[in-house]
């Protein structure tokens, strides 16, 4: 039979986190846990989860712990598994302060009772925290990843932060390696020299609302509104949105579009353009040509932050959107920058409400059963609501964003999709 | 000792995994199963059931999101001369 280190570790949390120790004692929960000890290494099992190698932990927890440099004196751990992570990092000179965040309350026992965390909760340099709806990501930082997918409900959001930024280095190189892409923009560049600069188009905007509309399931709530807003209002419609905008009679103030993908974007704008003579389509030069040249009405390039704009910037400098993965960012961006004080998110919803992927008629609409996404976000209603991991990394941004810019007011015009940190609802 | 594009797959898989890099170890593995295509095809006769067993075992861990176990599938379990590595 195992050990059980259970009252041993509590003894040194209640010395030196009493109200850490209240908790855990409270836990009111059926251990989910199952100790794997006929491996060479033992491990916990959880929810069919492994979390940590039944080979060499030790050796695992070494190569986490380069995440962060030698030379960091304070350093963040996201979970707990067997404590070799924080003994590894322990073991650094110059290392002053550990801040272990536990990601489950419930997990973190589990871990209590079956391995001895002593040595590390003793050492003066360890903190101990429980993750919460609020708590930020801070680096430089390592993490015991199968905390990540156990990770309790109400973390979501810093799970979702940090999987953006582990992924963040690697969807770069992605993106700067594609060759299509870079040909694309090279091949943009007489249009990209002769079309206007998004920046003329910055500080425009009066003092009604604006609204994006995006092409989220919960769009479909708003086109009588639409249709009915003021002469002082604005609409910026991503490119998804603008087929299902104009086949219900209404025509944006500006389209934005961002995607390489010319296949795909081609299918968003094969509708009848012809009303949008007058309507400017803001893009960046990633945009393939052939979506480009059939847009009736001016077009404004805008560049991203991305490594790909570069060389553009330094020899035809434009306005940049920010933009990390969506359409999104970049119109609602656009709103701002152009002066929008009242920001209404139409459509924005990170999620499948209704288990449908986009609006009626959008292009890409289908049942969110066909995805076979499994990931969840809550809804404005507190229920849980189907999305994929891409759509969370999204909103997860757009919320970093929203927290950066306090003079605006972000409203989400619908509960019907994700709640977004920083937002209100109008109702 | 010269690594083959299977074991090099292999192994970013297995360290982007560790380090809950889960995009690039998901796509590490679709580029070493489609390396290990041939190999498994031209040898599906000497696949044994303890192979297929294996192979299965890595598909159901990583469907359920059990990518440390993946990792330590890849990394202790699966023989070298699975990844065609020479010397």
């Amino acid at each position: 039979m195992q050990s059980d280190f259970l009252q041993q570790n509590l003894q040194l949390i209640e010395r030196r986190w009493p109200l850490l120790h209240r908790s855990l004692v409270e836990l009111n929960t059926i251990e989910r846990a199952h100790f794997i000890s006929e491996t060479q290494q033992a491990t916990l099992l959880v929810d069919g989860i492994h979390l940590s190698s039944c080979f060499d932990s030790r050796s695992e927890a070494r190569l986490q712990a380069t995440m962060v440099s030698e030379a960091a004196t304070k350093v963040w751990v996201y979970g707990v598994a067997t404590g070799d992570l924080q003994r590894e990092l322990l073991q650094r000179q110059w290392l002053q302060r550990l801040e272990v965040v536990i990601l489950n309350l419930e997990l973190f026992r589990s871990c209590l009772r079956y391995f001895d965390h002593r040595d590390w909760l003793a050492d003066n340099r360890s903190r101990l925290t429980l993750a919460t709806a609020t708590t930020d990501v801070r680096a430089p930082f390592a993490v015991v990843p199968a905390c990540l997918k156990l990770i309790e409900p109400a973390a979501a959001r810093v799970r979702d932060l940090i999987v953006l930024d582990l992924d963040t280095g690697y969807l770069n190189n992605r993106v700067r390696g594609n060759r299509q892409f870079q040909q694309q923009i090279d091949e943009n560049l007489p249009l990209v020299k002769q079309d206007g600069d998004v920046e003329v188009l910055f500080g425009r905007h009066g003092d009604g609302p604006c609204y994006v509309a995006a092409a989220g399931p919960s769009l479909s709530e708003h086109y009588e509104q639409l249709r009915g807003r003021g002469a002082d209002s604005c609409l910026i419609a991503v490119d998804a949105a603008l087929k299902p905008l104009l086949l219900q009679g209404i025509i944006p103030d500006a389209v934005v579009t961002i995607d390489g993908v010319r296949d795909h974007i081609m299918k968003l704008f094969d509708v009848d353009l012809a009303p949008l003579k007058d309507i400017p389509l803001i893009y960046f030069p990633i945009v393939h040509g052939d979506v480009l040249k059939q847009w009736p009405g001016p077009r404004y390039a805008a560049y991203s932050n991305s490594p790909l704009y570069e060389q553009l910037m330094s020899h035809s400098p434009k306005g940049m959107l920010y933009a990390a993965g969506t359409v999104l960012h970049a119109a609602v961006d656009l709103a701002v920058k152009m002066g929008s004080c009242q920001l209404h998110l139409l459509g924005a919803d990170f999620s499948f409400p209704g288990n449908k992927t986009h609006v009626a008629s959008a292009v890409f609409c289908q049942s969110a059963d066909q995805t076979g996404y499994q990931e969840w976000l809550e809804d404005g209603h507190g229920q849980q609501v189907r999305t994929s991991k891409n759509l969370r990394g999204y909103m997860r941004d757009l919320e970093r964003y929203i927290a950066q810019h306090p003079q605006v007011t972000f409203i989400n015009a619908s509960r019907s999709g994700a709640a977004i940190m920083g937002t209100r609802y109008v109702d | 000792m010269i690594k083959t594009p299977c074991d090099i797959y292999r192994m970013e898989a297995v360290e982007a995994f560790r380090l809950g890099m889960e995009g690039k170890g998901s796509d590490a593995m679709m580029r070493l199963m489609d390396c290990m295509a041939p190999l498994l095809e031209s040898n599906a006769a000497h696949l044994g059931t303890d192979d297929a067993e294996l192979l299965n075992l890595i598909a159901e861990a990583q469907q359920r999101g059990d990518n440390i176990f993946v990792a330590d599938l890849l990394e202790y379990m699966i023989p070298d001369s699975a990844f065609g590595m020479s010397l």
